[in-house]
């Protein structure tokens, strides 16, 4: 009989913990993680099977249980949520006992020490308690090895540690018992715990479940200016790019015949596409590396000719700068799971994705509303939104149930496109492998607010995509006077007329209610 | 008064700080008096250790040094006439500890790199629980360079050690393993021991 782990009720008891305190000083602290509120045990059966056995069936609790990955190994070394601990009393945590004076200090700041040592610390310190052997053993900090020593030249070998020990020591024996797994009783940790169940989660089926987009085919580019680009909505846009030569094309075999060894951006590295499926069939994490690439068709230009940018989003006034317009268009391969968290797209520009491959749920909040659990600093120029998407899904994705105003959800499958308009938060995971190309454009509609934007005295820290940031915002300027002479003040003056406008109705408006009473005039 | 004759007042009244009798515990630093007799503040700030002492010491010290306390007087939310900042995961001696590191740092910024290094490895010369709570209280506060003084040492106390050593220097009595395990490890790893 297989062991099993049943996660009974265990994330139906998960309650957003954002713990009210009076202090002021909470506001301002950059959370690292929402701390699991485990009201309950979980039960976890007393006789673990060796932790190299793998659950080979999908877990599910009937109710309101997660589900896990299939082939998810049981938990990791035997750790253990904290709730559990206060259910056993008389239980010692050996997560304390192993940690010496270092007990006191938190799980981050432990993994923050082990984050400053190298392979040989680590592996000492792994032997000197399971304690210890437990915290070294943590994927992050061999991934973080991993990306800073080898670059993106590394062969993913099943674990991020194995990959290191691997590509480092080449004659030391991968297979030996050297890297068996122990076996830890008594060990609680809830950040531990949760960071190997936002590894293993998948996507439950009713964070899928709302779709509310609006959904068009077929519409004229007026249409779509005057309904969705004009008012900044967003749209599924279906048929638009039947015809690219990408959509028959694409797919991991053509991709790795055409370009298998050239390297494309990949997080903090780069890395040869071919590397980077080996990397992403065996992965599992909370935030895999998502291949990012915004100079793909200057790397393969094959790739570039093979797609055309749909009819509704020809007019890109970046295009007069030239090559010296920023970062603009980008390929993204990725497994499931991996993503994009909540973010607002770079220079106040609005911008498409092309599902070509696999599929993309997407969550979308108006420029007005800030998504929960995200915290933009005042001058936007960090977002302290440190929930990976997994666990937004968790701990945030409830709360939106009882908003008035809901987020523009919807799943957006290979053949499809989505409008993103200037200055939406949006959040994107991967369900499957996917492959997509995204443009971020600048047409006539928010010409202003971009060159607003650019103008702003912190530009230097907000502007992206370019290494000009400065001077971004005269280039930019001069270069549409002179391909567009006077549009600049052509749209200023309508945009002030409908100011002008909305302001003499508003009054208008008062006046009338108050019959009787004194009545404004210009 | 020019910022010369200040300095050389500051240090004579720093030899007579008067502290006030009754009430709340108030350390009076000589910028107090200072500033009595100058009319010209330094701006203070009171914060409150988790044994509810309260300590005042000169905003610019902490601004300088913890993001925490520099968003709260950035962002308002700090009123000078009656606040106090109550840090509760702090007890005073660390937090003692926390405002000698700022004070100093601020007002020899200018002094050379060893004079300073020397004082830093003078000022951890801690008992190791003594150290530790000065780690949660530098990252609460978000000190980056003290915090970043502590990993060093903290590093340096693992770096190139045998495993008995660690154990011994992290008090660690119980270190887990069964005999099975610890044997393996012995046998893989036998240039740890």
């Amino acid at each position: 009989m297989k062991g099993s782990l049943k996660m009974t009720n265990l994330l139906s008891r998960i309650r957003n913990s954002s713990k009210k305190t009076k202090t002021n000083t909470n506001q301002h602290r950059n959370r690292k993680r929402f701390k699991l509120r485990n009201q309950n045990a979980i039960s976890i059966p007393k006789d673990l099977p060796s932790p190299h056995e793998e659950e080979d069936e999908e877990e599910e609790n009937a109710e309101e249980g997660f589900k896990l990955k299939s082939s998810a190994p049981l938990l990791t070394h035997g750790v253990q949520p904290l709730g559990n601990l206060y259910l056993n009393p008389g239980s010692i945590n050996s997560r304390d006992t192993g940690l010496g004076n270092l007990h006191t200090l938190s799980d981050e700041l432990v993994l923050e020490i082990l984050g400053f040592l190298d392979s040989t610390d680590l592996g000492v310190l792994s032997t000197v308690s399971k304690s210890f052997y437990v915290f070294t053993n943590h994927e992050p900090l061999w991934r973080n090895l991993v990306l800073e020593n080898l670059n993106g030249g590394f062969q993913f070998n099943g674990s991020w540690k194995s990959t290191y020990v691997a590509a480092s020591y080449p004659s030391f024996d991968i297979s030996s018992n050297a890297l068996k797994s122990f076996k830890v009783r008594d060990f609680y940790s809830d950040y531990l715990f949760q960071s190997w169940l936002c590894a293993n989660l998948e996507m439950k089926p009713e964070w899928l479940e709302r779709d509310n987009i609006v959904r068009k085919r077929g519409i004229s580019v007026e249409e779509f200016v005057l309904n969705f680009e004009e008012p900044n909505k967003p749209v599924l846009l279906e048929g638009c790019i039947d015809n690219w030569d990408a959509l028959e094309n694409w797919d991991r075999d053509y991709l790795m015949q055409l370009s298998g060894d050239v390297k494309f951006a990949v997080g903090p590295v780069e890395m040869k596409l071919g590397d980077y499926f080996r990397y992403s069939d065996q992965v599992r994490e909370e935030r895999p590396l998502y291949l990012f690439d915004p100079k793909f068709a200057e790397k393969v230009p094959k790739l570039g000719s093979e797609y055309e940018v749909p009819v509704y989003f020809r007019e890109d006034l970046f295009g007069v700068l030239g090559s010296e317009r920023p970062d603009y268009r980008w390929i993204i391969i990725g497994p499931a799971g991996s993503g994009s968290s909540f973010h607002v797209d770079p220079n106040s520009t609005s911008a498409w994705n092309a599902v070509i491959k696999g599929s993309k749920k997407w969550i979308l909040f108006p420029p007005d509303v800030i998504p929960p659990g995200v915290h933009p600093s005042p001058d936007g120029a960090e977002v302290a939104s440190p929930v990976s998407i997994i666990e937004w899904f968790m701990n945030f994705y409830g709360a939106t149930k009882n908003w008035k105003k809901k987020p523009v959800e919807c799943v957006c499958k290979a053949g499809e496109v989505i409008f993103v308009p200037n200055g939406w938060w949006h959040l994107v995971i991967n369900l499957e492998e996917s492959i997509a190309i995204t443009q971020n454009y600048v047409s006539r509609r928010n010409l202003l607010n971009v060159l607003d934007f650019l103008n702003r005295p912190n530009a230097s820290t907000l502007v992206s995509g370019t290494r000009d940031r400065v001077n971004l915002y005269d280039k930019f300027k001069n270069a549409i006077e002179a391909s567009f002479p006077g549009e600049i003040d052509e749209l200023a003056r309508k945009a002030e007329k409908k100011i002008q406008q909305k302001k003499l109705s508003f009054w208008d408006s008062v006046s009338d209610s108050n019959a009787g009473a004194f009545k404004f005039s210009f | 008064m020019t910022q010369l004759d200040r300095l050389s007042v500051y240090h004579w009244l720093n030899a007579w700080c008067i502290k006030p009798v009754g009430g709340a515990l108030v350390r009076q630093e000589p910028e107090y008096i200072l500033l009595a007799l100058m009319g010209s503040p330094l701006k203070k700030i009171m914060l409150c250790s988790s044994e509810k002492e309260i300590f005042s010491v000169e905003e610019q010290v902490m601004v300088q040094h913890s993001v925490i306390i520099n968003n709260m007087i950035e962002d308002g939310s700090y009123n000078h006439e009656e606040s106090k900042i109550p840090l509760d995961c702090v007890d005073s001696k660390t937090l003692k500890k926390v405002i000698d590191y700022c004070t100093h740092h601020t007002h020899h910024h200018n002094d050379n790199q060893e004079d300073l290094e020397a004082w830093d490895a003078q000022f951890l010369n801690v008992d190791s629980n003594g150290l530790y709570d000065l780690l949660m209280a530098a990252n609460y506060l978000e000190i980056r360079n003290l915090l970043d003084l502590i990993y060093g040492t903290i590093k340096n106390m693992i770096k190139g050690k045998k495993i008995d050593e660690i154990r011994r220097i992290f008090n660690i009595k119980d270190h887990g393993f069964t005999p099975e395990e610890e044997e393996q490890n012995r046998k893989e790893y036998p240039h740890f021991y």
